[in-house]
């Protein structure tokens, strides 16, 4: 993998990485999904940012 | 987790509702309940427990004057509920028990656990059974209870335990640590990215195409060789049957004048196949012929002989002049005696007598009549045998000169056929290579056709190839993108870890620093505390200090236990402060937590009371005091001017206390 893929790489994994880290902080708190759904929701999350 | 306060209705000296509303002033953070022993301050701290897990070392938790005045199977009821505050929410957790009395004694149901709270759009939830646990589990850790909610006679073990924690519920204690120092969530994170890491495991194990393609790409080019070659043998044999067709025509064209001749040269194949016959006829005739004449060849000659002498036989007439009953010898005594039957004389050469003499030549044993009949008899069966050998020699004569007539008049005909068409080609060969011909055309049509087939199915293989691929590129891409997941998820996993292992660290250290910061404003006797990955603590004593003079102390036990969770108090307060690590910022969550502790100065002189109580309110957002009235005045002093509410044990009797706000 070349320098731009890896910098690519880096990017998409640390927009992932908000969106999970926000999802998984509010709902540990609010606790308004279970392990399996958070699991479904971080998927659908990697995924579309995952072309 | 800041407790805003407690009911509790029934529950052992406190009989009928009565609450405690606890200090959340930040300034005025100290509550202080003073009270006599055995009025219910360590009953306090249990209905927390039983609250919370519904766990109590209370031998019975229903006040005993209710218990006495139950009649049988009237029932009553025991609860408990904390209003609190956690991670700004505000929770009622309650549980209720209700309790009857039989003919054994006073039975209990099982107990109501409950939590209500309002969710962030304002509606109001409510969590029951095992939800109800975990929730309480993520406010207050039940390993981390006993820290929170401490128990004078506790407070020794607890500083042991801390001292030596080999538990074996460590790992719950360490997990319950880490939570309480905000990594939870992140723990949580982890957990729940490495499941879905494990679950594209099993994705990429089944969208796997290693090989596939390679193996398509074979299977392509072996089908497109087989094509190829079949249209070549396609090629081949068309122009073949082609040249072939073309000579067959040639031929029948050849043939067509000739049809007359090809008749005449049919009809001489035919005839002399009948010549061949009628030879094979003829030898087979002439060799009966000849078995039969060499078998039968005294009947043909004697047949003649034997007739004639029947017929002579036959005429002959003195054969049967004998007279019957009578034989020669009778005859010759005649003679002999020279006397007749009738009395007359036989002379010599009379006329009589010769008559006689000639009689004997017809009578038995010698007379000839009967041995000419024999003769017939014998002539006649060799005559009939004879015939019939006669008539089967002239049935196979005739036969056989009726197939030499055959014969020659066949070949006679072939002779005159031959004659007419020995200047002319032989059209049969000609049909037979016609025939050849055609039978090589029906050959290569054969193989073209075989070709044909090979071809479709490699024309098919070569489509199901295709399709094979078309699906495995579709395939390909979705284990691509998987594995592109994998990677990001696997990526945030190694960033969790590495990052709470370093933050974890350094809370470690804080934690430590914290420890030994409050045990020295305590008791500062040169004992520094260390914490290893466990959170297992090892003591040092400086240089001119004796660590084994204070290690059985029990006032150093109960700073030690101090020390240690206000240590994590302390930092489980702390917000985070970014300190430049870009890659999380602000994420970890923070929480107050309270001091409820029960007779905590009972093991400590005036002088570690002056400093606890100065230096846990600056730890703790909230401090709860139940102290004994003889250090209430000590504790009240020092405690001063961070207390927001202060109550009395009001004991009427053995069975009831009543709270009191003073």
């Amino acid at each position: 993998m070349d320098t731009n893929t890896t910098q690519e790489r880096k990017t998409v994994n640390e927009k992932i990485r908000k969106q999970i880290f926000k999802i998984e902080k509010e709902n540990y708190h609010k606790k308004i999904l279970n392990s399996s759904e958070m699991i479904v929701k971080i998927k659908r999350i990697i995924e579309e940012e995952v072309k | 987790m800041i407790i805003k306060s407690l009911t509790l209705e029934n529950f052992r000296q406190f009989k009928g509702p009565q609450t405690i509303v606890f200090s959340t002033d930040p300034k005025k953070k100290s509550t202080l309940v003073i009270a006599k022993n055995h009025t219910g301050k360590t009953t306090i701290i249990e209905s927390f427990s039983w609250i919370f897990y519904g766990k109590t070392n209370l031998t019975s938790i229903l006040n005993s004057s209710i218990k006495d005045s139950l009649s049988p199977q009237e029932t009553t009821n025991i609860s408990g509920s904390v209003q609190l505050i956690h991670s700004n929410r505000e929770y009622t957790v309650s549980r209720s028990q209700r309790f009857i009395k039989s003919g054994k004694g006073i039975s209990a149901d099982n107990s109501i656990f409950k939590i209500e709270y309002k969710t962030a759009d304002g509606l109001q939830k409510e969590l029951r059974g095992i939800d109800a646990e975990k929730e309480i589990n993520c406010i207050i850790p039940e390993e981390l209870f006993s820290y929170f909610f401490f128990k004078g006679e506790q407070i020794e073990k607890i500083g042991k335990e801390i001292n030596t924690i080999k538990s074996t519920k460590h790992r719950e204690f360490v997990n319950a640590i880490r939570g309480m120092l905000g990594f939870n969530w992140l723990y949580q994170t982890k957990a729940d990215l490495k499941t879905l890491s494990a679950q594209y495991n099993v994705e990429i194990a089944n969208n796997k195409t290693d090989g596939k393609l390679a193996e398509l790409a074979r299977r392509e080019e072996t089908a497109l060789k087989t094509k190829e070659r079949c249209e070549t043998e396609i090629e081949s044999f068309e122009k073949e049957i082609e040249n072939l067709t073309r000579h067959r025509e040639d031929l029948i064209q050849k043939i067509l004048p000739y049809s007359v001749v090809e008749q005449k040269q049919r009809e001489a194949l035919k005839l002399e196949e009948k010549c061949k016959q009628l030879r094979a006829e003829i030898n087979i005739g002439r060799k009966k012929l000849f078995t039969t004449f060499s078998e039968d060849a005294f009947a043909l000659f004697s047949i003649y002989l034997i007739d004639k002498a029947i017929s002579l036989v036959d005429n002959e007439g003195d054969i049967d002049k004998g007279i019957p009953g009578l034989e020669a010898s009778a005859v010759e005594y005649l003679l002999e005696t020279k006397k007749c039957l009738c009395g007359h004389d036989l002379v010599e050469g009379s006329d009589e007598y010769e008559k006689l003499k000639d009689l004997i030549k017809y009578l038995p044993p010698n007379n000839l009549g009967s041995e000419i009949s024999k003769f017939k008899d014998r002539a006649n069966s060799v005559s009939d045998i004879s015939r019939k050998g006669y008539d089967a020699l002239l049935s196979q004569r005739k036969s056989l000169l009726k197939a030499l007539e055959e014969y020659k008049e066949t070949n006679d005909r072939l002779k005159v056929i031959n004659d007419e068409i020995q200047n002319v080609d032989d059209v049969s060969k000609i049909k037979q290579e016609e025939r050849s011909c055609s039978a090589q055309i029906d050959r290569l049509n054969q193989q073209k056709g075989s070709s044909k087939l090979l071809k479709e199915q490699a024309e098919n293989e070569i489509a199901s190839v295709n399709k094979e691929k078309s699906n495995y590129s579709v395939t390909d891409g979705r284990y691509r993108k998987i594995l592109e997941c994998k990677w990001h998820v696997d990526a945030l996993i190694n960033m969790i870890e590495s990052y709470c292992d370093k933050k974890e660290s350094e809370k470690r250290l804080q934690l430590q620093d914290a420890i030994n910061s409050i045990y020295k404003e305590i008791f500062d006797i040169g004992i520094s505390i260390s914490l290893d990955d466990c959170y297992n603590i090892s003591q040092s004593a400086s240089d001119n200090v004796s660590l084994e003079e204070f290690q059985n102390s029990t006032s150093q036990d109960a700073i030690m236990a101090f020390s240690f969770i206000g240590g994590i108090i302390k930092l489980a307060r702390d917000k985070m402060i970014s300190n430049g690590d870009e890659e999380i910022e602000n994420i970890e969550n923070t929480e107050p937590y309270p001091l409820v502790m029960d007779a905590p100065s009972s093991s400590f002189d005036i002088e570690r009371i002056q400093k606890f109580c100065q230096i846990m309110p600056k730890i703790a957002e909230q401090v709860i005091f139940f102290i004994k009235d003889t250090d209430g005045l000590y504790v009240k002093k020092y405690l001063n001017e961070s207390i927001g509410k202060e109550y009395n044990f009001n004991q009427i009797d053995n069975y009831y206390t009543v709270i009191e706000e003073v």
